[in-house]
C-alpha cells in the first residue's frame, strides 16, 4: 500500500510504500521543502506503512530541495527511531548530498544511517545488514 | 554568468552576515541543484543550527537569572560557577551571609579556594563529575568562613549550558548544625554501650571481690589466732581492695556507683583539691585556682567532684613534665537554648561551670574525640588506667551535668564541667558516734549469690547476731511470717529474681515498720536512691564492703532504731 502525502496547500510531499519484504521506501517529490508543517504528516504515513514494528528504510531524498531544523530532528525523532531498524538514504545532486549529511552528522538520528548514490546500492546495504 | 557571480555573491554574504552574528539571514537556493546551491542551502542550515544554539543558551541564561532572584533570600545557599574554572559568577546573599563575606568578594573566586584545604579534592571531584555527568550531583563540601569556621554545606551541583559555555548550578544547605549533632549522639551512644558493658562487668566482678575480701579476712583472723604469718592473706586483701578500686571507677563511669548528692559548695572542693595537689605536683608545675567571692552550689557527692577534680589536675600534671600552670576557675554560667543544646546536650539554665586548664602538649582532634573513653590512654604501658577521664565523664554525667574537652597540640588543653546550680548548702549532717559493732539481735540476709550470702551471715554470726538467709524477696517473707522473732534487721540485695529488695522493704514497711533495712549493692539505677540523697529510713552499703564496714553500718543502723 501506498500513502501519498501532501502538504497543507494540497501540494506533494512524498509517497510512502511498504514493500513485500518489509522494507519501507519514502521517496520526497521533486522540489519538496520539508519543514514543520509537512513533516508531521510525513511521520505518520511512515508509522503506518512500518505497521509498528522496525523496518529497513529507504529514503530517497532526490527530490529535496531543502530540510528545516525542525523536520530533521522530527526525522530523529523516537517516533520514527521505533519504526526504523535502519535507513539508507538516497542523495543525487549537491544539494540533497548536504540535506543528507547535516541529517546524518548534525541531527545524528540514533538508528544507523548512511548515505547512497543509487538505489541498488543500498537496498543491498539494508538487505546485507539484516 | 552575471546571474552566477549574484548567486555565488549571496552566498558570500550570507557567510559574511553568519560570521557575524546574524543567524537570521537566509539565501534561497536556485532549483539548479548544483554546488552553489549546495553552497547555500549547507549556509543556511548553519545559520537555523547557530540560532537555535544561541536562543537556547539565551533561554538557559534568563532561567539563571530568575533562579538567582529566586534564591536571593531563600534559605538555600546558591551559587553559579564556571564548568572549566568553577569561578564562581553569581551567588545569592545567602552564601555571602553564611560565608561571612560580600558578594563582591566572593565572585571572581574558584569555588575550590573557599573549602577547606583538606577536601578541596573532593570538591573538584564533585564538580568534574556534574560537568560531566549534567544530572544532578550531591556531595557535601566543607567551606571556610571569614572568621575561619568550617561549614559543612549538603550540596547538589547540576550542570546548565548558558550563553557563556558549561555552567554549573550549586544549591546547598548549612547542616554544620545537623552533623555535629549527629556525631554527638553517636559518641553518646557509643559511650552509653560502653557504660553499660563495663557496668555489667563491674556490678559481677564486685560480688567476686565481696566474696574474696570477706574470706581473706576470715582467713587473715584464723592466721593472727594460730600465731602464723598473715603476709600472704594480707597480699590477697590488698589486691582486692585494687580490684574494688577499679570496679568502682568502672561504676562511676557507667552512672551506676552509689552515690550520696547532697548541696555542696564547687570552691570547697576545689580549695581541697589545691591543697592535696600542693603535695602530688612538682615545684616546676605552678597551680592557680580562679574562685568567686560567692558560693557556687550544686547538688553532687563532694567526694565525686573532689575525684573529678584530682583526676583532671593529675592529667593536665602529666601534660606538663616540663612544667607549666595548672589552672582551676569555678564560674556561674547562664546557658541559653542554643548553647545548651547544640554543644552540651543540656536544658537551659544555670550552670557552675568548672575548668581546669594546662599549658601542657595538648592533644590531637583524634586524641580528644577518644578521651573519655574507657581505657582509652596515651601513656606508656603501666603509667595509666585510662580511666581517668571516663570515670570524670560517668560522675558529671550522674550529677546532671556535662563535660567537654578543648585541646590544641603545644598549647595546652582545657576540660570544662558544668553542673546544675542549686540555691543553697544543706545543713551539715550530725557526727556520727563511734558505734560497738557487735549485737544480740536478728538480721534476716537476703541475697542471691550464695557464696555472698554465706559469708555475710557468717561475719554476722561472728559479730554475735541471730542471723537467717534467704536467696530472694519471697523466701525472705515467707521466713519472716513463719518466725514469731523480733526481726531487728533485713540485709538485702537491690536486684534479686522474683522479688527484688525493694518490694521486699514495700512490704515490710506495711507489716514490720519496726524492722530496719539495709541495701547492699553496687548499683544505683533504682528509686532507692532518691535524687539530693537517700530517702528517709533508707540505708546502702556498696558492694564489695568489708567485715568492719558490714558489722558498722549494721550497728549504727540498730542503734538509730533504739534511739
Amino acid at each position: 500500500m501506498v500513502f501519498e502525502v501532501k502538504g497543507a496547500e494540497g501540494e506533494p510531499v512524498a509517497t510512502v510504500d511498504a514493500e513485500s519484504d518489509g522494507t519501507v521506501v519514502l521517496v520526497f517529490a521533486p522540489g519538496c521543502c520539508l519543514d514543520s508543517v509537512n513533516c508531521p504528516g510525513l511521520v505518520r504515513a511512515h508509522i503506518a506503512a512500518a505497521a509498528g514494528k522496525k523496518r529497513p528504510t529507504i529514503a530517497d531524498l532526490r527530490g529535496l530541495r531543502s530540510t528545516t531544523r525542525e523536520a530533521r530532528e522530527l526525522g530523529a525523532s523516537d517516533d520514527v527511531t521505533a519504526v526504523t531498524s535502519r535507513m539508507a538514504l538516497i542523495v543525487g545532486n549537491p544539494v540533497t548530498r548536504v540535506l543528507g549529511n547535516f541529517f546524518l552528522v548534525v541531527t545524528s538520528p540514533k538508528y544507523p544511517t548512511k548515505l547512497f548514490n543509487d538505489e541498488a546500492a543500498a537496498r543491498a546495504w539494508l538487505r546485507d545488514s539484516e | 554568468m552575471s546571474h552566477e557571480l549574484g548567486r555565488f555573491d549571496a552566498a558570500v554574504e550570507l557567510a559574511t552576515r553568519i560570521a557575524a552574528g546574524d543567524l537570521e539571514s537566509r539565501v534561497t537556493a536556485s532549483d539548479a541543484g548544483d554546488e552553489l546551491d549546495a553552497l547555500i542551502t549547507a549556509l543556511n542550515m548553519v545559520a537555523e543550527e547557530l540560532g537555535h544554539e544561541r536562543r537556547m543558551r539565551f533561554q538557559a541564561e534568563e532561567l539563571l537569572a530568575d533562579e538567582l532572584e529566586a534564591y536571593e533570600r531563600a534559605p538555600a545557599l546558591f551559587c553559579s560557577l564556571d564548568g572549566d574554572t568553577f569561578f564562581i559568577d553569581k551567588c545569592n546573599q545567602t552564601l555571602a551571609d553564611a560565608l561571612e563575606l560580600p558578594k563582591d568578594r566572593i565572585l571572581g573566586n574558584s569555588m575550590l579556594t573557599l573549602c577547606a584545604l583538606a577536601c578541596q579534592a573532593d570538591a573538584e571531584r564533585l564538580l568534574r563529575e556534574s560537568v560531566l555527568d549534567g544530572p544532578a550531583n550531591n556531595g557535601e563540601l566543607r567551606v571556610v568562613t571569614a572568621s575561619k569556621r568550617t561549614l559543612i554545606v549538603a550540596t547538589s551541583v547540576s550542570r546548565v549550558r548558558a550563553a557563556n559555555g558549561e555552567r554549573l548550578r550549586l544549591v546547598g544547605k548549612d547542616v554544620t548544625t545537623e552533623r555535629h549533632l549527629e556525631e554527638q549522639l553517636l559518641q553518646a551512644q557509643k559511650m552509653e554501650a560502653f557504660g553499660r558493658l563495663s557496668g555489667g562487668v563491674a556490678h559481677d566482678f564486685n560480688n567476686i571481690l565481696a566474696v574474696i575480701m570477706t574470706a581473706s579476712e576470715f582467713l587473715r583472723e584464723t592466721l593472727l589466732m594460730n600465731q602464723l604469718p598473715v603476709e600472704d592473706a594480707q597480699t590477697i586483701l590488698d589486691a582486692s581492695a585494687r580490684g574494688a578500686a577499679l570496679t568502682s571507677d568502672l561504676l562511676a563511669f557507667s552512672r551506676q556507683r552509689l552515690v550520696k548528692l547532697g548541696p555542696t559548695d564547687v570552691r570547697t572542693s576545689v580549695h581541697e583539691t589545691q591543697r592535696m595537689l600542693e603535695r602530688l605536683v612538682g615545684a616546676h608545675i605552678r597551680i592557680v585556682a580562679n574562685l568567686p567571692n560567692e558560693p557556687v552550689v550544686c547538688l553532687v557527692d563532694p567526694s565525686q567532684i573532689s575525684q573529678v577534680l584530682l583526676n583532671l589536675a593529675l592529667n593536665g600534671r602529666d601534660a606538663m613534665p616540663g612544667g607549666g600552670t595548672l589552672r582551676f576557675e569555678v564560674s556561674r554560667v547562664e546557658l541559653d537554648s542554643a548553647a545548651a543544646s547544640a554543644r552540651l546536650e543540656l536544658s537551659p539554665g544555670a550552670y557552675a561551670l568548672l575548668a581546669v586548664s594546662d599549658t601542657g602538649t595538648g592533644m590531637s582532634p583524634q586524641v580528644a574525640t577518644q578521651a573519655f573513653e574507657p581505657f582509652f590512654t596515651t601513656k606508656p604501658v603501666g603509667q595509666g588506667t585510662g580511666l581517668g577521664l571516663s570515670t570524670c565523664y560517668g560522675i558529671v554525667h550522674q550529677a546532671g551535668g556535662r563535660i567537654s574537652i578543648y585541646s590544641e597540640v603545644g598549647s595546652g588543653t582545657t576540660v570544662k564541667v558544668y553542673l546544675p546550680l542549686v540555691d543553697e548548702l544543706a545543713p551539715g549532717e550530725p557526727r556520727r558516734a563511734e558505734t560497738a559493732k557487735h549485737g544480740t539481735e536478728t538480721i534476716l540476709v537476703v541475697e542471691d549469690d550464695s557464696g555472698l550470702r554465706a559469708l555475710t551471715k557468717r561475719i554476722l554470726l561472728g559479730a554475735g547476731y541471730q542471723v537467717f538467709i534467704a536467696s530472694n524477696g519471697r523466701e525472705a517473707l515467707e521466713i519472716i511470717e513463719s518466725s514469731r522473732r523480733e526481726l531487728a534487721l533485713v540485709v538485702t540485695d537491690v536486684m534479686m529474681p522474683e522479688m527484688g529488695g525493694q518490694e521486699l522493704a514495700s512490704v515490710l514497711q506495711r507489716t514490720r515498720p519496726n524492722t530496719r533495712i539495709l541495701y547492699v549493692s553496687g548499683f544505683t539505677a533504682n528509686v532507692v536512691v532518691a535524687e539530693g540523697g537517700l530517702e528517709p529510713g533508707v540505708a546502702f552499703i556498696a558492694k564489695p564492703f568489708s567485715s568492719q564496714a558490714l558489722l558498722t553500718t549494721v550497728r549504727q543502723l540498730l542503734d538509730q532504731r533504739r534511739g
